[in-house]
């Protein structure tokens, strides 16, 4: 397990500049991000932020109309062999073959990927209830689900890519999938590049975090850091304000009277300068859940 | 070891493990000598990052309420040792400080605090609660 | 204005605009077509009883049209389930305005046919039936939605009607002897109760569908299924991706163009088995079944080439396995021409048991068919491949638009070119145009060919014994048209027609990669 960012390995992921339109919408402005070798990556972005479509070029899906992407070292238009025999996929779609039975859209994807754990996809297959003989079609949403998820585990990946794996599952699945990313970490060396917008999973499960909006990269930082630079704070005027003064670092605020709260950002010793400077003391001071951040994050 | 996480009260996931344990190791649910689970294991029982569950007990460890043992297990510490104690008081010395200036802003009178302190080491003696207070 | 009534209409018109447009327009070009080709020939003569039949057959393709195009425009109807209206409301106010439409649509385009060419075709006849057509079908569609009788119930129904309206122009059996000019009361009461019939049906049916129920089945489907299921291939390792995915492609297309000619093939000698059993027809409709391959390769070339669960784009699952663009389009290729070679052998051997009959009833295949040559049996077989992986190639590049965009222009330079040649043109001058025409498209395809490699080549997606392949098949190939053509004693002009032609059977080595490429990485 990497116990600290950043590694001396490099990036599994590397983006450089890149920029995406689509007709005369930018779907991603200028993206530049590295994702470090092992741990959990999680990408976190409203609807149509550009989560997936990023998530697409890195698979080879969509061409870099400016810019460059590099995966496991390698582009993965021009070689897309070498980068998708080494990442297991799991898209939001859930796009699989509806007419191949469980059994035969394994052994199907088997071929493909000469890593592939025979037993491992068994157990899987197990855990997961997939009847091996059942249609692809008749398998419901969580089971569908389950199925992506064993076609993109059972050949171990070195990058393990699941774009909105959540989205409209229930707790159970999500438990399942959530349990298959610390698996595939504890393995030494593996990493998982998740998107999502259930943030106290990612909460729960990234290491790393990056926050995408409207196409642009607005924070990546290790959780912890993250979680430690953010806070919310209650400051106490002396007198009562219409409108509460601005202060460094602060990315919303709400309140009225002689009470405003804060949420901000940056060092606790110099927040507390900060509003001692617009004559205002500190009553109480609290964490942020990484769903709070976020939506400071983007509203400003 | 029975741990509960919550994504939802901004507390960090480390720092609830670490608060948990130290909660289960004064209650005497952790007795010296325990050990706890492998990082693996807690993890994915609490389904929650593995580098998170290893720098919550790189924590204990430092504040010497675990200990690693050569063959690879963490076990709850013996408490006897001067050095534990003497940081177990460091700690506490902070939470007291806080305890009082909030007892201050909201009015209780000390002896008030006093009580309640009496009370809740009673209460936590007779039956454990279950529910650990975060600080 | 805020009703039931008035806001179905509303979505119906404004669902696909365009394409009723479109459709209104595209059924009245065939007989606009014909019409003006008729006329150009040497007049029409409106009493003339061969229009009769052209007449009959015309407005029932233009009905075919329409009603389609109204009943595509409509969506499906459970969108309407969860609205607080009745089931009988739902279906005739789903009903009314496309029979309105649809009726209005025929006698709209009757009127224009009459003044435009001075016919005196009926107007009200066709109009009213159409009405009930669209009624009738849309009942059987519904009654057995999402069922394999679909199939049954629609066709039957189509059938009902359009054997219902030939009637009127004369004895079922024999060709049409007159127009249906006036409408009877009877007329008009056997129309309101084929409507009555099929609202009643199609209450009964969206009733069901609303519902949820099933029909009740025979379990037939349901058996044929399930030995269809039984496959030996559940358990099949294969030895690579490539391995794997011919599987995929064969397995999933590659039965329908073999189906298709079994399934011909069975109605036909049914047909003769229960018509006079003479043998030489049976070789002549075997050997007109041989150049009916090449049309079936349109159809062929469509299911090879969509690939994707929702149409031409390929979808993330296929677009992520770890092959490359160029396998994976040969694997495409190859299930293709595997399916090809399978429905040609099937007409094949049909042909030989129909000539070992022949030659025990005595005669001689040159009796029966004195202008066919030796290549008629290769064109067979290169013909639909001809046709299907250009067609494969373009629908892999997994744009619908870029699809019928091509489609639709080389149709429309088609038919220009068909009617400047006919209408606009001397004798003489038309001679020299159709073969400036052939050679013209003749290099077009030798261009395209050398235009795609060049492109896939740049990708790098064709290797260079490929390339040798295809060019030592390209040169055999049009040998073999250099042979036949002299056979014919044809001009030059065919024969780059030909060369052309044997190019478009080697471009998908390049094309369908380049396609497919494109389709994946956009």
């Amino acid at each position: 397990m990497t116990e600290s960012f950043p590694t001396p390995a490099p990036p599994i992921v590397e983006v450089q500049r890149l920029s995406r339109h689509f007709d005369t919408k930018a779907a991603l402005d200028d993206v530049t991000l590295a994702i470090p070798r092992g741990g959990v990556f999680g990408l976190i972005g409203g609807n149509g932020a550009g989560k997936t479509t990023l998530i697409k070029h890195l698979l080879g899906l969509l061409r870099a109309q400016s810019g460059s992407v590099r995966v496991l070292g390698l582009d993965p238009v021009a070689n897309p062999v070498g980068v998708l025999g080494r990442i297991g996929y799991l898209s939001e779609d859930r796009d699989l073959p509806d007419w191949m039975r469980v059994g035969e859209l394994m052994n199907y994807t088997s071929a493909f990927f000469p890593n592939w754990d025979d037993r491992f996809a068994a157990e899987l297959r197990e855990a997961f209830d997939l009847d091996g003989r059942a249609k692809v079609k008749g398998l419901s949403r969580g089971q569908r689900a389950r199925m992506g998820l064993l076609l993109a585990l059972a050949h171990r990946p070195e990058l393990l890519v699941l774009d909105e794996p959540s989205s409209g599952l229930d707790p159970v699945v999500r438990r399942d999938i959530l349990g298959a990313i610390i698996r595939t970490i504890a393995d030494e060396g593996r990493t998982v590049l998740f998107s999502s917008h259930l943030l106290d999973e990612v909460e729960r499960v990234a290491d790393r975090v990056a926050i995408i909006h409207q196409g642009r990269i607005v924070l990546t930082a290790s959780m912890d850091e993250i979680k430690e630079s953010h806070r919310r704070m209650t400051l106490r005027f002396e007198q009562p304000l219409e409108e509460a003064p601005p202060m460094v670092g602060t990315l919303s605020r709400e309140g009225r009277g002689v009470e405003w709260t804060y949420v901000c950002s940056g060092p606790e010793d110099q927040l507390r300068l900060a509003a001692s400077a617009i004559g205002a003391t500190v009553v109480e001071e609290a964490p942020l859940t990484l769903d709070e951040i976020f939506v400071s994050r983007v509203r400003t | 070891m029975q741990l509960h996480i919550s994504a939802n009260d901004g507390v960090p996931i480390y720092l609830q493990i670490v608060n948990q344990v130290k909660y289960l190791v004064a209650s005497r649910r952790l007795a010296a000598g325990d050990e706890l689970p492998a990082i693996r294991v807690l993890a994915e029982r609490l389904v929650v990052n593995p580098n998170t569950v290893a720098r919550a007990y790189r924590e204990l460890e430092a504040e010497g309420v675990v200990e690693k043992r050569r063959t690879a297990g963490t076990y709850v510490a013996d408490h006897g040792s001067p050095l534990a104690r003497r940081e177990r008081l460091k700690i506490l010395t902070a939470r007291v400080d806080a305890l009082l200036v909030e007892a201050r802003q909201m009015n209780v009178p000390f002896e008030e605090l006093l009580k309640l302190v009496h009370q809740r080491e009673g209460a936590m003696r007779s039956a454990v609660p279950r529910e650990a207070p975060h600080d | 204005m805020r009703s039931i009534p008035w806001v179905m209409s509303w979505a119906m018109l404004r669902r696909s605009p365009w394409g009723l447009v479109g459709a209104l327009l595209g059924a009245n070009l065939l007989p606009v077509f014909l019409l003006s080709a008729l006329r150009s020939a040497g007049g029409v003569d409106p009493n003339d009883p061969a229009m009769i039949i052209i007449h009959v057959v015309l407005s029932q393709i233009t009905a075919f049209v329409l009603a389609a195009a109204l009943f595509g425009s409509q969506g499906p109807v459970s969108g309407l389930f969860c609205f607080p209206a009745s089931t009988a409301t739902i279906v005739t106010w789903r009903l009314l305005p496309a029979m309105a439409l649809a009726a209005a649509a025929v006698g709209g385009s009757t009127l224009a046919i009459n003044a435009l060419y001075g016919m005196d075709w009926p107007v009200l006849g066709p109009a009213l039936t159409v009405a009930a057509a669209l009624a009738l079908v849309q009942a059987a569609f519904w009654l057995t939605y999402e069922t394999w009788w679909m199939f049954v119930g629609v066709g039957a129904a189509g059938a009902l009607i359009g054997t219902w309206h030939k009637a009127q122009y004369g004895p079922l059996s024999a060709m049409p002897t007159h127009y249906w000019r006036t409408v009877t009361a009877a007329d008009v009461a056997q129309l309101l109760g084929f409507a009555a019939l099929a609202w009643a049906g199609a209450v009964i049916g969206v009733g069901r569908l609303r519902r949820g129920d099933r029909i009740p089945s025979l379990g037939l489907a349901a058996w044929f299924l399930g030995v269809a299921d039984r496959g030996p291939l559940a358990s099949r390792r294969f030895r690579s991706g490539e391995a794997a995915h011919d599987w995929c492609e064969w397995r999933r297309k590659g039965w329908v163009m073999p189906a298709i000619v079994l399934l011909y093939m069975t109605f036909g000698v049914f047909g003769w088995l229960l018509g006079d059993r003479d043998s030489r027809e049976l070789v002549n409709g075997l050997i007109a079944g041989g150049g009916a391959l090449t049309l079936l390769g349109l159809l062929g070339g469509l299911v090879f080439g969509v690939s994707g669960a929702n149409g031409f784009p390929i979808g993330q699952f296929l677009a992520t396995r770890p092959i490359t663009s160029g396998r994976m389009a040969w694997s495409v290729l190859r299930a293709l021409a595997r399916s090809v070679l399978t429905a040609w052998l099937i007409w094949l051997v049909a042909l030989l048991i129909a000539l070992a009959a022949l030659w025990t009833d005595g005669f001689d295949l040159r009796q029966v068919q004195p202008s066919l040559a030796w290549w008629h049996f290769p064109l067979t077989l290169i013909g639909p491949w001809i046709v299907s992986a250009p067609i494969a190639s373009l629908c892999l590049a997994g744009s619908e638009k870029r699809f019928s965009q091509t489609i639709c222009a080389v149709t429309g330079v088609l038919i220009a070119g068909l009617a400047y040649g006919t209408f606009a043109l001397s004798d003489e001058a038309r001679q020299v145009f159709q073969q400036l025409s052939a050679a013209l498209v003749g290099v077009a395809c030798l261009g395209g060919t050398a235009a795609v490699t060049v492109l896939a080549r740049r990708r790098k997606l064709v290797d260079t014994p490929v390339l040798i392949a295809a060019a030592c098949t390209w040169l055999l190939l049009t040998g073999g048209v250099l042979l036949a053509t002299a056979d014919l004693g044809a001009a030059w002009p065919m024969t780059i027609l030909g060369s052309g032609l044997a190019a478009l059977a080697v471009a998908p080595a390049a094309a369908a990669p380049l396609a497919l490429s494109l389709n994946r990485t956009r």
